[in-house]
Formats: C-alpha cells, sequence, structure tokens
C-alpha cells in the first residue's frame, strides 16, 4: 500500500512545526543537538569506527599467532591488545551500534517524533564517546589495560597489575556504562509509552519487542557490572578489600558479579540482532513473520533465561556440582526460544517467496553461524565437556561463531536493510554479494579451524605457542581468514562511499516493507510525522489503506497534533497495553547541558585517574552547572505550551506534566530500578562476604544514630509527600515548606550516617567485611545526595517558574526519589544492623 | 470505539495481565535463587537439608508456575470470544495475546524449574 497523504496544514503551520524541530547549526550547534536522527548519526559513525579499530587490534593478534614463537609482538603489547580487542567489540561496539540503530530508527518504527528524552539520548552518546576515547588515549601513554576484557582477579589487583593499565579500563567502562544505561532507561519509557495509537503490545514491530527486552536486561546486568567495577577501583586504590583473600576477601565474587553482567551480554548483543532478522526476513519473503506470537515469547524468555547462566562460565572454579547443574539445565533450556526462533525465521522464508538482496544473504549467513555456534554453545554448557574445553582456543571459536555470526551479521543485514532509509541512497547490490560472500566464506576461514586448536589444547590468551604441537596450520588458516574477512568488511566501506557518490535514490520504500519507518521520505526528516500515523495491523504498510485515524474520536485527538504543537516539540502518549491516546508529552529540546554534563563525568573519571583533587572538584562543579542547564525553567516554552490549539472538543488531550502520565515519572522509575539493583548487588556481595548471621562482634555500634539516621529519611519522604500534593493543588505555601523540609531532613539523615560510622574499628581498607558494610552505607549516602539535588531543582522550579506546570513533574520525581531513599535506608539498616543479630 | 463486550465479563487488568504473562519466569527466577542458595548454604554450614529443600521449591514453584498458566488460560477462554476482528483498539485482542502468551510461558518455563530441580536427584551435592 501507499503511506496516507495528509490533507494540507497552513504552510506557516507547517514551517513553524519544521523549525520548532530543526537541528542547532553551526559548530556549537554541533553540542546542543539531541535530535534522535543527528545523534544517531554520530553514535552509529563513531560505533563502527570503533569496531574497525578493535577489528584492527583483532588482525594485529592473528598476524602474531600466525606463525609459532612469533616476535611481531612481545607479551605486554599483546595482553594490552586482547585485552582491547574484546573491551572494544564488546562495550563500544556491539552494544553502542545497536543502541545507535535503535536511537535513530525506534521513533520511526514506533510512530513518534523523538525519544522522550532526548537530552539523555545526547549524554548516552556523548559519554560513549568520551569513555571511548578515554580507554584509547592509554594506548598513547603505553599503558592501554593488559587484564583482560573480564578483568579477573586477582591479576586486575594493584598487586598484579600495579601499573594505571586497569585504571583506565575501569574508569573508561564506567562511563561507557553510563551511556548503556542511560540509553536503556530512553528505550523502555520510548517503546512503552510512545507508540503509533492502535500499536497495542500484540502489534509491536519486532525490533521493538527486542529494543525492549533488551533495555531491560541493560538495566538489570549492567548495573551489577557497575558496582563491581567500582568495587575493583576502590580495591585498586587501597581505599576497600572486596576481592582481597588477606582481608577476607572473596576473587570470585568479581567472577559472580562480572559473569552476571557477562552472559546477559551476550543476549544483550544478540536479541536485538534477532529483531533486526525478523524484520529483513519477513520483508524479503514477502510475508508476515510465521508465529509473531511465538517470536515475541522466544526474545521474552530468552531476556530471563540469559540471567541464569552465569555460573556456566565458571565451571571450573569449584562450584558445586548441584548447583552447576541447575546452570547447565539454564544453558540447555535457553536452546528452546532461540531453536523457535531459528525455526520461525527458517519457516518464514519456506512458506514466502524470498527475495535474495544482499540483506537477506547476510541473514542466511547469521543462520548457518550461528546455529554453529548456538551448538557448540550446548557443548560448553555441559560440565565434562566444559572442564575439557574450558581456555581454549575451542571457545574462542565458539563465541565468535556466536557474536560475529549472531551479531555482526545481522547488524550488516540491517545495515544494508536500513541505510537506504538513513542516506536516502541504495547500496550497490553487487558490491554487497561480495562483501557478503568474503566475509562469509573467509569467517568460517578464520574460526573454524580455532574448534581444532582448541581441542589440540591450545589455550586462549596467549602471545605465542612452541613449534611441533600441531598448531602451525590451523593458526596460519586462521590468520588468512582474518585478512580475508577484514578485506569484506572494507567492500562494504567501499560501497558505503559509493553509494554516497552513485547510488541510486531510494525512495520512501525501496524494499516494499511493512512498517512504518517506510512511509517517511528517506531520509527521513528532523520533524517526523507531521501527521501522526494510526495502526490497525502488524503490517501496516502491508495491509492498511491509509495510516489514517477511522474513529472520529481519535480522528479529533489526533488533528490537535496534525503539525502540532507548533512552537514546542510535542509528541502523543499512548497507554502501555492498548496504546491509546491519553496526553500529550513535551519533548526537550537543543541544549548545551548533556555536552556539558558528560564533560563533568570525564573530568571527574579523569580526576579519579590521576587521583587529582583539583580536577575532581572541577568536575563537580561542571556537574553542577550541567545540572542547572539541564533542569533551569525556561519561561518562554511555558508560554509557548500554554497557546495550546483551540480547535479541539472534549475529548482534548492533556499535556503529559505529572504523576504517571508525565514520561518523566516513568524515566524515574527505571532510575529506581538501577538503584534497587545496585543495592541488591551490594546485598548479595555483603552476605556473599560473610556477612549476616553470626557476625554481631563485627557489627558497627552503637545503634542509637543509625536508627535516627533511619527515620530521618522517612521523615523527608513525609515532607515530600506534602510537597508533592501542594504542588496539586497549587499552594506554593506548602510546596516550599515540603520540600525545604525534605532538604533539611535528608541532610540530616546524610550527616548523621556519616558520622555515625565507626571509621576507626571498622576499615574497609583491612577488612571485605567492612568494606560491604560501608559500601552499603555509602550507596544510601549517594542516594541521599541524589534526593537533595532532585529536591534542590524541585525548590528551583518552586520558586522561579510556581505557574509552569511542568514543575509538576520535577516534583513528582523527587517524591519518587525521597520514598525510595526512606526504604533503602530502612533495608541498609536492617541488613547492616539487624541481620548481625541472628543466630 | 470499543469492542462489543459481555458486561457481565469483568475486566482483566493491566497488572493481572502482567502477572500472567511474566509470572512464570519470574517463579523461575525465584526458583534458581532459591535452589542456589539452599546448596551454598548445604556447602558452607552444617545445615545438609538441600536436597530435600531444593525438591520441595521445585514442586512448589513448578505448580505455581502451571498455576500462572491455569489462570492464563482461563483468561484466554475469556477473551477470545470476544475479540472484534477489524476493531481498530479492540481492548480484548490484546488481551487474549498476553494470556495466551502467559499459558506458553508457563509450560517453557515449568519445563526448566523441573530440568534444573532434578540436579539433586543425579549430582552429589558439595564435592
Amino acid at each position: 500500500m501507499a503511506a496516507s497523504v495528509a490533507p494540507p496544514v497552513p504552510p506557516e503551520t507547517l514551517e513553524q512545526f519544521k523549525q520548532t524541530w530543526v537541528t542547532p547549526r553551526g559548530f556549537l550547534g554541533i553540542f546542543r543537538t539531541v535530535n534522535n536522527i543527528s545523534i544517531g548519526h554520530w553514535y552509529m559513525a563513531t560505533g563502527f569506527a570503533f569496531f574497525v579499530l578493535g577489528g584492527l587490534l583483532g588482525g594485529l593478534m592473528r598476524i602474531q599467532l600466525g606463525t609459532p614463537e612469533n616476535t611481531f609482538l612481545d607479551a605486554e603489547t599483546y595482553n594490552q591488545i586482547f585485552t582491547m580487542h574484546g573491551t572494544t567489540m564488546m562495550f563500544l561496539f556491539v552494544i553502542p551500534f545497536t543502541e545507535a540503530i535503535a536511537n535513530y530508527l525506534l521513533p520511526l518504527v514506533l510512530g513518534t517524533r523523538d525519544l522522550p528524552f532526548p537530552r539523555l539520548t545526547a549524554l548516552s552518546y556523548w559519554s560513549y564517546l568520551f569513555g571511548g576515547l578515554f580507554l584509547y588515549s592509554s594506548f598513547f601513554f603505553g599503558v592501554a589495560p593488559d587484564g583482560g576484557w573480564f578483568a579477573y582477579v586477582p591479576l586486575s589487583n594493584v598487586e598484579y597489575s600495579p601499573g594505571i593499565n586497569m585504571d583506565f579500563w575501569d574508569i573508561g567502562l564506567s562511563v561507557a556504562e553510563i551511556a548503556a544505561i542511560g540509553a536503556a532507561a530512553e528505550m523502555i519509557v520510548s517503546i512503552v509509552r510512545m507508540r503509533a495509537p492502535g500499536m497495542t503490545l500484540n502489534r509491536l514491530p519486532l525490533f521493538a519487542w527486542a529494543m525492549l527486552v533488551t533495555a531491560v536486561m541493560i538495566i538489570f546486568a549492567f548495573t551489577p557490572l557497575s558496582v563491581g567495577t567500582a568495587m575493583l577501583e576502590f580495591d585498586r586504590k587501597g581505599l576497600t578489600a572486596f576481592f582481597k583473600p588477606e582481608a577476607g576477601g572473596k576473587p570470585l565474587l568479581w567472577q559472580h558479579i562480572f559473569w552476571v553482567f557477562g552472559h546477559p551480554e551476550v543476549y544483550i548483543m544478540f536479541i536485538p540482532a534477532a529483531g533486526i532478522v525478523s524484520h529483513v526476513v519477513q520483508t524479503f519473503a514477502r510475508r508476515p513473520l510465521v508465529s509473531y506470537t511465538l517470536m515475541v515469547l522466544s526474545i521474552v524468555a530468552t531476556g530471563f533465561l540469559s540471567f541464569g547462566l552465569w555460573v556456566h562460565h565458571m565451571f571450573t572454579t569449584g562450584i558445586a556440582p548441584v548447583a552447576m547443574g541447575f546452570f547447565t539445565a539454564a544453558s540447555l533450556a535457553i536452546a528452546i526460544p532461540n531453536g523457535i526462533q531459528i525455526f520461525g525465521w527458517i519457516a518464514t522464508l519456506w512458506a514466502g517467496r524470498p527475495v535474495w538482496r544482499t540483506s537477506l544473504l547476510f541473514v542466511l549467513g547469521f543462520l548457518v553461524i550461528f546455529t554453529i555456534g548456538g551448538i557448540t554453545g550446548v557443548m560448553l554448557g555441559v560440565v565434562p565437556f566444559d572442564l575439557q574445553a574450558h581456555d581454549t582456543y575451542f571457545l574462542v571459536a565458539h563465541f565468535h561463531y556466536v557474536l560475529i555470526g549472531g551479531v555482526v551479521f545481522p547488524l550488516f543485514a540491517g545495515l544494508y536493510y536500513w541505510l537506504p532509509k538513513i542516506t536516502g541512497r541504495l547500496l550497490n547490490e553487487r558490491l554487497g554479494r561480495w562483501n557478503f560472500g568474503l566475509m562469509f566464506v573467509f569467517f568460517n576461514v578464520a574460526f573454524f579451524p580455532m574448534h581444532i586448536s582448541g581441542l589440540l589444547g591450545m589455550p586462549r590468551r596467549v602471545y605465542t605457542y612452541p613449534a611441533g604441537l600441531g598448531l602451525e596450520l590451523p593458526n596460519l588458516i586462521s590468520t588468512i581468514g582474518a585478512l580475508g574477512f577484514a578485506t569484506g568488511i572494507f567492500l562494504f566501506v567501499v560501497n558505503v562511499i559509493w553509494s554516497f557518490r552513485r547510488g541510486e535514490p531510494a525512495g520512501s520504500n525501496p524494499w516494499e516493507a511493512d512498517s512504518l519507518e517506510w512511509s517517511e521520505t528517506s531520509p527521513p526528516p528532523r520533524a517526523q510525522f507531521v501527521r501522526l500515523p494510526v495502526v490497525r495491523s502488524r503490517h501496516p504498510l502491508w495491509e492498511q489503506t491509509d495510516l489514517l485515524a477511522d474513529e472520529p474520536r481519535l480522528a479529533r485527538q489526533l488533528e490537535e497534533l496534525h503539525a502540532q504543537p507548533a512552537s514546542w516539540r510535542g509528541s502523543l502518549v499512548v497507554s502501555v497495553i492498548d496504546a491509546r491516546p491519553i496526553a500529550i508529552a513535551h519533548i526537550p529540546g537543543p541544549s548545551y547541558a548533556p555536552f556539558t554534563m558528560a564533560v563533568a563525568f570525564l573530568a571527574l573519571f579523569a580526576g579519579l585517574l590521576v587521583e587529582s583533587t583539583a580536577v575532581i572538584a572541577g568536575g563537580t562543579v561542571l556537574v553542577a552547572v550541567a545540572l542547572l542547564l539541564w533542569f533551569w525553567p525556561q519561561q518562554s516554552e511555558s508560554r509557548a505550551m500554554a497557546e495550546r490549539p483551540a480547535n479541539a472538543g472534549p475529548e482534548r488531550l492533556p499535556l503529559a506534566m505529572g504523576g504517571a502520565l508525565a514520561n518523566g515519572w516513568w524515566g524515574t522509575l527505571v532510575f529506581l530500578t538501577v538503584l534497587a539493583t545496585a543495592l541488591t548487588a551490594m546485598i548479595a556481595s555483603y552476605f556473599y562476604l560473610g556477612g549476616g548471621p553470626g557476625t554481631a562482634a563485627q557489627a558497627p555500634r552503637p545503634l542509637a544514630a543509625p536508627v535516627l539516621a533511619t527515620i530521618l529519611p522517612i521523615v523527608a519522604a513525609a515532607a515530600a509527600g506534602i510537597a508533592v500534593r501542594g504542588t496539586r493543588n497549587r499552594r506554593q505555601g506548602v510546596v516550599r515548606a515540603g520540600f525545604a523540609g525534605t532538604w533539611l531532613f535528608s541532610a540530616a539523615g546524610l550527616w548523621l550516617g556519616i558520622q555515625s560510622y565507626p571509621w576507626s574499628t571498622l576499615q574497609p581498607e583491612l577488612s571485605a567485611y567492612a568494606s560491604s558494610v560501608l559500601g552499603m552505607l555509602g550507596f544510601q549516602w549517594l542516594v541521599s545526595v541524589i534526593l537533595l539535588v532532585v529536591v534542590t531543582m524541585a525548590m528551583l522550579w518552586a520558586l522561579r517558574a510556581p505557574e509552569d506546570r511542568r514543575g509538576q513533574a520535577v516534583a513528582d520525581n523527587a517524591g519518587l526519589i525521597a520514598a525510595f531513599t526512606a526504604v533503602s535506608g530502612v533495608l541498609v539498616f536492617l541488613v547492616v544492623y539487624v541481620t548481625p543479630l541472628l543466630a | 470505539m470499543t469492542a462489543s463486550r459481555d458486561p457481565e465479563t469483568p475486566e482483566i487488568g493491566a497488572g493481572a495481565l502482567f502477572a500472567v504473562f511474566l509470572g512464570a519466569p519470574v517463579i523461575w527466577a525465584i526458583h534458581l535463587a532459591v535452589s542456589y542458595f539452599l546448596v551454598t548454604l548445604d556447602c558452607n554450614t552444617d545445615w545438609d537439608g538441600a536436597r530435600a529443600g531444593v525438591v520441595v521449591a521445585t514442586v512448589a514453584c513448578a505448580a505455581a508456575a502451571l498455576g500462572v498458566g491455569a489462570l492464563g488460560w482461563r483468561g484466554w477462554k475469556r477473551v477470545r470470544g470476544q475479540m472484534t476482528p477489524g476493531e481498530l483498539l479492540d481492548p480484548m485482542r490484546i488481551r487474549g495475546f498476553l494470556t495466551l502468551s502467559g499459558v506458553l510461558m508457563a509450560v517453557l518455563f515449568a519445563g526448566a524449574i523441573v530440568l534444573a530441580g532434578m540436579s539433586p536427584l543425579f549430582l552429589p551435592m558439595c564435592s
């Protein structure tokens, strides 16, 4: 079908609407840009650049291993290169690149105008860029991380990695983690709240389902990693002893934390790829995907099961046999949803009339390679086999089959599929086929022999090997294959350049695809969906005659959003399940705040690296400046929002200004989920390190001050509740008094908490127990500081813009965070002070 | 706008729908955590009841997961006859999707629970 033709709107209104969404121009405009399309371009380009860098590092490794006893690289350089290869591919390429694609495409796929928190989009990008550059800057000083992308302790402890190499890893990764978690929050709220009317959960495109599950997984997987990297860095700085056996710490705790992140990470990378494959398959098979419901369930089930596999990375560490059985069971069970997806795609191709474009060829390559990787994965999930193959090249072969086959090939399929939408020009099909052919053949040439070298006993992470062990030929073949694979990727770059210069115009829907992004022009405008589309099918461009509302009430509601609002950025909010229009969201516009905040984070982390108080202080000041820029009430925008179009009837949609209507409220819930996950990780670490029942002799005492420090946040939360009610009733005096009370009680609780800690007797640098106690208390203090900052912002709104309804959202968020602070305070108190008393 | 629906049929709320949709996987996660905790306790203290504890947890969690599936099946039967083909915002269709999905999830995750719970029957506990 063709996309709907929108009835004309007055040219001046349309022009004003477009101007509202325009990306800031000029050099300085770069630092203010928040639009998902512009940021998406940069994100993808940066991600691809890191892919090339990571690939080059991999190439260097293969040259070194091409012949036995090679001296091309020395051991130290090889360690740095394999660490950065893994780190780059995992943290700087795959996840950011899929998030970049999602940033760009999700609003188009969902039929909305932008992501709900564009400033968070920009912050994620800048944090990612700075984190990546920070990591790579270590090469210039000859101190690149060298302890492996997994940073196992004690190897990564300061005793065995005494330089600042692993500090670069720890700190650089922290910045990238902020980016990943920020982007995840963005995606969750976007998919849950901002869809085209009628796009119920059972009509959600599979790419959106995949990104929703991925984003939730990022929240639960990356947060423990953030906690772990912070613990490791504190250990390295000599402030704590989480992983130091001589102080009661446990190196295995790191492995648990890392793999609680690390195994879901595999699926965090694979699930978006599966979403891409679903779109490509159904488009080029010319028919709907076989069993949409089972495909959705497979994605969701995979997301859950992936969190029950982490111990299968630790089968050789002395885990109890029965416990290993639990994780073997999950490792086998996850093959079921993955198998369902594979059969679903094959059945769709079987039942359809496949058009073998390059994109679909990459999917075919994916199906073959990923299936092989999946089968070796099941083999490795079986304990006896794993005990033999652990830490050999068999494992290297397995995870490259999974990651390149299961992620890189689908990403290339996605690029060939969506680049014409992004650039407006088609890629060269002949070059594309060569690109695919070289990558497919040479991938197998490179990585299949690694199975053999692994079974012959070649250990991974070694910079060379002796001659005469039968490893020469498979290694030489692998090196030749790696170089051929790189040639294939080079052809892709050539193809993109060719496409920019000579590619045919793509038109809006070159593949005759079914989803909403293809209803917009190629490339899409910054002001997307002048008329918001209406969905009545899973395949709107295949099964609908137009994208217009056919119900009078819905039509009237959407008419209010036809090239409107023209003077501020707004888009539709829908109900979670039914996708009914419920409100109009305000989408924040350009701002220097995200860039400033990212610079501030970089300064803070660089200050930590070089242990400079001045740099850390500078970073803190910059954070404050960025926060003010971010939250400062802009009254011009407030006035514009008050000028709502007058043509709406009684069913007029409200502005999403407070409570559960506001996107910010949902974003805050996601943020609190991150905090709750972090607290859970710390509580689990406390018990793992021997805290809890029977430790009364070590527990901090006396109790009076901690009890009061726990009660004060509860009082603060009550005061925040009063203030929030005051904002609803527009009683400014109550609002100011309530928030002032919240601030004072929180600050008092924080001060008392810090004062009451027995610093002289419970020294974290000497005791893992004290480290875990201080970790939980420190978490509570950090949450209190966050609350103080948010309450300060709510006060700012109450004082500067008391009539602006957007202040309601800030107040609501402060209320939520205050409630969380009270609850987490009670929980920390119970764990730290009460559980030791239990027998 | 809404489908023609039996006014006697009670509405299935969003919370109940998500509970049916995601209940079984959550129970599976609880089973894994509880089982792993019991085994760790057994191997690190004088207590040696993990084998029985895991079996009890497995039976309870598998039954709970199947119970969620049964609720989903009831919900599915309730809504499937009320779907209106072609209705733009038919609330029954999405409810049917979520309840039927809950049934399928329950079967998968009950199986995963039983698979994990069989370990103590065949494997040594700690050594």
